[in-house]
């Protein structure tokens, strides 16, 4: 019966050319002929988990791991070769032998069903940790040098003990020793387990496997399919089985009253399987090898976990799977080592993503991904890699793109910056535009089946717009809606949801209504939309939390209620009943019923579960402003755009991180550096100087985030935040009773309710004491008089002394004070002093002047009341952010910073920040400098700048118009030649139809031509604001030869261009650019019109200088000027043509200059002369 | 004379604006044959094809006016159409002079381009005509020998055989045989037919 079932389990294993035991080899080889040859176990699947480690430098006491567990507080302990060690995810605390062990050489842990922690040893036998405290089990007698190989522990206290020379059984404090009596030899007891039917297992080297039940003991039966006499490791997992690890890579699973045996050919690792351990999803069992191997049984069989380089290759002699799900593998010499389950996949600048947002993205009918990106254009993503959209249709000029859309018909729409297009598979790519839409920004699409739906933004505003596939019709006037629209769902045909920064909007076949803070929202600037089904509407909010609209009432979710950020940028719902939000500061899923249940009124908190940079996001900052942003693809994944890359997350595996709220906990007291033995309240003996106590929260995932806060009653009356800092100290505490206490925040910054607490009591030197100074005074009284009145003279002048120094010391001080007032009230600056509460503790008159508050008003409230509303919980941010690590800060340069008047006026602001370190506490010194005047002066000086380069690029349009009549004439001439033409052909009888499709289509192109020239002339011409996005310099250059084609055929003059190719991307504005080398170019026709016709040659070059900047040179063949006057033509006013304003060069150097770059001239060897234009990569600061 | 039916050329650097006006002239059955630059045109012309030239002005390399002159510096009369973009008055007063059938501004409308292509084909096959006869006359001049050339030049001169044999040295009756020789080999019956051919090849009366 037994051979039958186990004949079934064998065939379903793969055979592979792995190692086998003896034993099994028959039977192996007798499967192999009866299956099928095994398939590949390559797996295109990425990793699945990736791999952290600790070393001893880390402070791990040795680097060879032999034991781990984590017990129910949270901890992880951590048995190795050299001692023991606990670790609360950021520090290892070590225990030797001075704390209670026996022996440093640690075998076994276990913790028992009471929270008491056993630990055995080679040669110092069991210890137990308790209430704080590791003691030996017995300090004498032959069993206290046991070498202990194994533990196991019931819940009344028993604790069995495998030694090297049988078991022990530990009851009331007495040691029994079970041999045979109870049926069990006297050898080594490698591993031992109480299953929860109270079933003690026992593995003996080379006696084989006992059971024992009611205090008697059965050997296993030995055949080929039950465990073998040198069982390594024993485990109950979660359903009950009973597994067993063996010597030789072999696992047994004792399950229905049956052995089942898997050894190489169903993936268990090769060597002496010397762990095994419960994972933490039902069914999984990890279990380590001896000889590198490391796999875990899912679904019948163990597979290795798919794992990055870094994994550590060491024999593996311990296993433990955390309340997490990571998974812990002490090594022989290599350390701790982790493995975390991967929850995301991060694409971005590895997998060829240009350095841009990605707005949107939508997955195609091939599965290939079309990722728009805010400032590089359209891209794909297919087989792991990003590639740059290749289609003619997509014209350089115009890179911003917001919007990605697949519709019902399998078309991409791809919009943004005066683009939309639609990609269709084997068609050419359609390129809507009218003029209307020219110059508009389409931040939003959405589909209704036969119509895509339009957001649009230009300078008079938002509004809809509907193309039906051919034509676009504008829905609604500009400015209908408030702001830019980020967000447009579909409710039925004709209505719209649509989200914009000025609140919510319902659209109805042009019926308007809006939804703003007046009607509950929170905030009205509108990031995100999700309509469900059932009419729900799910709003995301920049600042505000997520919303509900649901039968026209609006309920608000914050962080407050758990989300981990107040700004939802994008919503996206899985097949499995969650929302996932993804905001500025990681992507959030949530249970959709939870999120009902809260709105609804019936619970008072909601749990995220959260993806974040510890998860491998490279960038927290989802994107948003536009729609759709995130996408599901057909297969259920999700991908989340980000400021750089796309986050992909398979919500089918994703596992909740189930992570406890950290809790806080005291670890040790030190009093002038001694440590404190652990009661229930610290006595101090008297004269203590200096108090430290060091806590800790045990946080395996995210430990760097957690942050404490902590007080001494009666000394603080409010929590002290003490950031990620683990120690409070306390000088010189006054003779008394105290209460300290702490507690912790988990890295979402949730307060833990638990708070730790310590009683501690300072005693009094005998004379502080009551007793004594009674005692004291009564003896003065029966003292003689005469002699009270000598010592008292003596004391009195002492006393005298005392009090003079002390004052001196006192005006000394407050000179200091005096200085340091008059020093800060001197300052031109408003200056603030602002504590860790972020309260102001000081403020100067020019602060008091500069805000609008007086000083009274100011001190003590908290310093967020100068920052206007809209930064204050970043500023809030900011301010955590400073007081973690703090050092001298200049903030507010090259970066908008803001502050607000006591009358709600904004004003531009520069701040310095300096931490004081007072011995008491940290303060921060913030010199605030308003700019408002020097930031008009700047503004007009840019305008004046800007209306300069302006007039004298239109100045030199004026030049270029003869070019510029000619580059439209011809399209117009081949226009209206064509037109005529086709009048002919259909006049003819019969008419030529395929003639006249012809020119029409030649006609199409002719016009589009011209459009594109006027739309080139009517850039230059603009008047805009200097605008610096990425753009490539060649573009430029074959740009403005575009331009000015004609001139340079109607001149003879041959140009030459040498455009290095792969130059980088600049950061410049493009008219200006434009602007600067077309007047170089035009110049060089100028000067070479004494040149003999055919030798009018222009030659343009650019290249990468070694230092990284473009380098452009513009070179002529004309008469040059003499090298002293090289530099007089950039002088404003200098020319040498009869109509020229002689500011042409002067605006190229300013455009030059306010890209951070150079212009010069330098006369040619031969003839003619160079102008060098020299233009720094990395992008500039704008003035 | 010749069978071919004309065919008009077109020359310009713009691939759109050429296939344009080749299609609006093959709209009013015209044959034509489009160059992108002059000296693609200069490269594949054949001098004997009756037609005319549409030429854009404005063309890289050689330009349309120069590429006129290279035309008349070669003999190659080819009646010639000019289009610019702008209707530059110095240019078109120069291509004009040097004979040029029209100077038409793009866009250009059907029916002044028809007009003056048509008028250019009829100059082209006047001028070929022209050109036709006087070879022919020429070709006849060469046949004859350099003694019946001298009484030839004497007879259109208006001279008597008495005075031409005087001034030849030789008798009268002698310039009468050659006198006839030279009526037989120019073709011509009486005198003033003789005149009139040789005064087409700019000999005769001076």
């Amino acid at each position: 019966m037994k051979f039958t079932h186990l004949a079934c389990a064998i065939r379903r294993l793969k055979p592979s050319a792995t190692f086998r035991t003896p034993a099994l080899i028959a039977f192996a080889l007798a499967a192999v002929s009866v299956l099928a040859t095994a398939p590949s176990n390559a797996s295109e699947a990425p990793e699945d988990w990736y791999t952290s480690t600790w070393h001893t430098k880390e402070g791990l006491p040795q680097n060879t791991v032999t034991a781990i567990v984590q017990m129910r507080d949270g901890y992880l302990w951590v048995g190795t070769g050299g001692g023991l060690a606990r670790f609360d995810g950021v520090r290892f605390r070590s225990f030797g032998l001075e704390d209670g062990l026996g022996s440093v050489r640690i075998t076994a842990l276990f913790e028992d069903r009471r929270g008491i922690l056993w630990v055995g040893t080679t040669g110092g036998g069991v210890s137990r940790w308790e209430n704080g405290q590791l003691t030996r089990l017995s300090e004498g007698g032959e069993f206290s040098s046991a070498d202990v190989e194994s533990l196991a522990a019931d819940q009344a206290g028993t604790l069995w003990i495998g030694t090297r020379r049988g078991l022990l059984r530990w009851r009331d404090g007495e040691f029994t020793r079970m041999g045979d009596q109870v049926g069990l030899p006297e050898k080594l007891v490698r591993a031992l387990l109480l299953d929860s039917t109270g079933t003690l297992w026992v593995s003996v080297t080379y006696e084989g496997l006992f059971r024992g039940t009611n205090g008697h003991f059965t050997p296993e039966p030995q055949n080929e399919w039950t465990p073998s006499h040198s069982v390594a490791s024993l485990l109950e997992d979660q359903d009950g089985s009973i597994w067993a690890g063996g010597p030789s890579g072999q696992v047994w699973q004792w399950r229905d009253s049956t052995w089942r045996l898997y050894d190489g050919t169903n993936g268990v690792p090769v060597g002496n399987l010397r762990s095994l351990a419960g994972g933490s999803r039902a069914g999984e069992v990890w279990v380590g090898s001896q000889n590198l191997g490391l796999a875990y049984f899912t679904n019948g069989s163990f597979q290795r976990p798919m794992v990055g380089n870094d994994f550590p290759e060491q024999p593996i002699s311990a296993v433990w799977v955390d309340r997490d799900g990571a998974v812990w593998l002490g090594t022989a010499g290599g350390g701790l080592g982790r493995l975390s389950r991967r929850k995301l996949h991060y694409w971005g600048k590895s997998a060829s993503l240009p350095d841009s947002k990605v707005s949107s993205v939508a997955e195609d009918d091939d599965g290939i991904l079309w990722v728009a990106t805010e400032t590089a254009g359209p891209w794909q993503f297919a087989g792991r890699r990003f590639t740059k959209l290749a289609d003619p249709a997509v014209d350089g000029n115009y890179p911003y793109y917001y919007s990605a859309l697949r519709t019902g018909d399998g078309s991409i729409w791809m919009a943004g910056e005066s683009v939309l297009l639609r990609f269709r598979k084997g068609q050419a790519t359609q390129s809507y535009m009218s003029d209307e839409l020219w110059h508009n920004a389409i931040h939003a699409l959405c589909e209704d089946g036969t119509n895509v739906w339009l957001g649009t933004l230009n300078a008079s505003g938002s509004s809809l717009f509907k193309c039906d596939g051919t034509a676009l019709e504008r829905m609604a006037t500009n400015g209908t809606f408030g702001g830019r629209i980020a967000s447009l769902v579909r409710e039925a045909p004709e209505t719209f949801w649509i989200g914009c920064v000025g609140g919510l909007y319902r659209w109805e076949k042009g019926r308007v209504r809006q939804w703003t803070t007046q009607d509950g929202l929170l905030c009205a600037d509108i990031q995100a939309l999700h309509r469900d089904p059932d009419g729900t509407l799910w709003i995301g909010t920049l600042g505000g939390g997520l919303a509900r609209l649901k039968d026209g009432r609006i309920a608000n979710i914050t962080k407050r209620q758990g989300l981990i950020d107040n700004s939802i940028v994008q919503i996206l719902p899985d097949d499995l009943g969650h929302l996932w939000l993804g905001s500025s500061h990681g992507i959030m899923r949530l249970e959709r019923k939870e999120l009902h249940d809260y709105a609804n009124g019936n619970i008072g908190y909601v749990h995220a579960a959260v993806v974040s940079q510890d998860d491998g996001m490279l960038s927290e900052q989802c994107t948003g402003d536009h729609s759709p942003t995130a996408t599901k693809t057909k297969d259920g994944r999700l991908l989340f755009p980000t400021t750089r890359g796309l986050v992909e997350i398979d919500p089918r595996r994703f596992e909740a991180s189930t992570a406890q709220m950290p809790q806080a906990d005291i670890e040790e007291v030190l009093a002038d550096g001694r440590s404190q033995p652990r009661t229930a309240a610290t006595v101090l003996a008297p004269g203590v100087r200096r108090l430290e106590i060091s806590y800790t929260a045990p946080s395996l995932q995210g430990a760097d985030r957690v942050r404490f806060r902590h007080r001494l009653q009666p000394l603080d009356e409010d929590w002290i935040n003490a950031g990620t800092r683990r120690t409070a100290s306390y000088g010189n505490l006054a003779p008394g009773k105290y209460t300290f206490q702490v507690t912790a925040c988990d890295r979402d910054g949730v307060w833990s309710q638990e708070v730790a607490t310590l009683a501690v009591a300072v005693l009094p030197f005998y004379w502080q004491t009551l007793w004594f100074r009674g005692a004291m005074g009564l003896l003065l009284v029966a003292a003689g008089g005469g002699a009270v009145f000598w010592r008292g003279r003596a004391k009195r002048r002492s006393e005298l002394a005392e009090m003079k120094r002390q004052q001196l010391e006192f005006v000394e001080r407050q000179r200091a004070d005096e200085k340091f007032r008059l020093a800060v009230e001197a300052s031109p600056n408003g200056i603030v002093l602002v504590n860790r509460e972020g309260r102001m503790v000081l403020v100067n008159a020019h602060a008091e002047k500069m805000f609008g508050y007086a000083r009274e008003e100011l001190i003590g409230q908290a310093v967020e009341m100068l920052v206007p509303e809209r930064f204050r919980v970043e500023h809030l941010g900011r301010r955590a952010g400073f007081f973690a690590a703090p050092q001298p800060l200049a903030v507010g340069f090259g970066r908008e910073l803001f502050a607000r008047r006591k009358d709600g006026t904004i004003f531009p602001v520069e701040i310095g920040l300096n931490p004081i370190e007072t011995g008491e506490e940290t303060l921060v010194l913030a010199a605030i400098a308003d700019i408002t005047s020097r930031k008009r002066s700047e503004q007009e000086l840019a305008q004046q700048r800007n209306q300069l380069t302006h007039l004298s690029r239109v100045n030199m349009l004026g030049e270029l118009a003869g070019s510029l009549a000619h580059e439209l004439n011809q399209p117009l001439t081949a226009v209206l030649s064509n037109a005529q033409a086709a009048q002919r052909f259909l006049a003819q009888n019969p008419p030529d139809l395929d003639e006249v499709r012809e020119i029409l289509t030649d006609i199409v192109a002719e016009d589009k031509r011209a459009g594109e020239v006027i739309h080139r002339l009517r850039l230059l011409l603009k008047k805009g604001e200097v605008q610096h996005q990425p753009l490539s310099v060649n573009e430029v250059v074959q740009d403005v030869l575009k331009l000015i084609h004609s001139d340079l055929v109607n001149q003879n003059v041959t140009v030459d261009t040498e455009l290095a190719a792969d130059l980088p991307v600049l950061h410049g504005d493009r008219v200006q650019l434009q602007q600067v080398l077309l007047n170089l170019v035009m110049n060089a026709c100028d000067a070479m019109a004494g040149v003999a016709q055919d030798q009018r040659q222009l030659t343009i070059r650019t290249h990468q200088a070694e230092d990284g900047s473009i380098h452009i040179s513009v070179v002529d063949c004309g008469a040059g000027i003499a090298s002293e006057k090289l530099d007089q033509v950039f002088e404003p006013f200098y020319t040498t043509k009869p109509h020229g304003m002689g500011l042409g060069l002067t605006v190229c150097r300013t455009i030059v200059a306010a890209h951070g770059g150079k212009l010069w001239a330098t006369n040619n060897l031969e003839q003619g002369i160079t102008f060098h234009i020299s233009l720094p990569v990395a992008k500039p600061k704008q003035a | 004379m010749t069978q071919v039916s004309p065919t008009v050329f077109v020359v310009d650097d713009d691939p759109a604006v050429l296939k344009s006006l080749s299609r609006l002239l093959r709209s009013a059955h015209l044959t034509c044959a489009t160059f992108s630059s002059p000296r693609e045109f200069l490269g594949r012309h054949d001098p004997d094809a009756p037609g005319c030239l549409v030429l854009d002005v404005a063309m890289p390399g050689l330009n349309g006016l120069e590429l006129q002159q290279a035309l008349i510096a070669s003999g190659q009369e080819l009646p010639i159409i000019f289009l610019t973009g702008h209707g530059d008055i110095p240019m078109s007063v120069q291509a004009m002079k040097r004979g040029a059938v029209d100077f038409l501004t793009k866009p250009v409308n059907d029916a002044a381009l028809l007009k003056a292509v048509r008028a250019a084909i009829e100059k082209d096959r006047v001028q070929r005509q022209q050109r036709a006869e006087i070879a022919d006359i020429q070709h006849r001049l060469a046949t004859l020998t350099p003694r019946e050339r001298e009484v030839m030049e004497h007879v259109i001169a208006g001279h008597l055989n008495k005075q031409t044999a005087a001034d030849l040295g030789t008798v009268e009756k002698t310039i009468k045989v050659h006198r006839a020789r030279v009526m037989g080999k120019m073709k011509v019956h009486s005198v003033a037919e003789l005149v009139h051919l040789t005064e087409r090849v700019g000999l005769g009366r001076k």
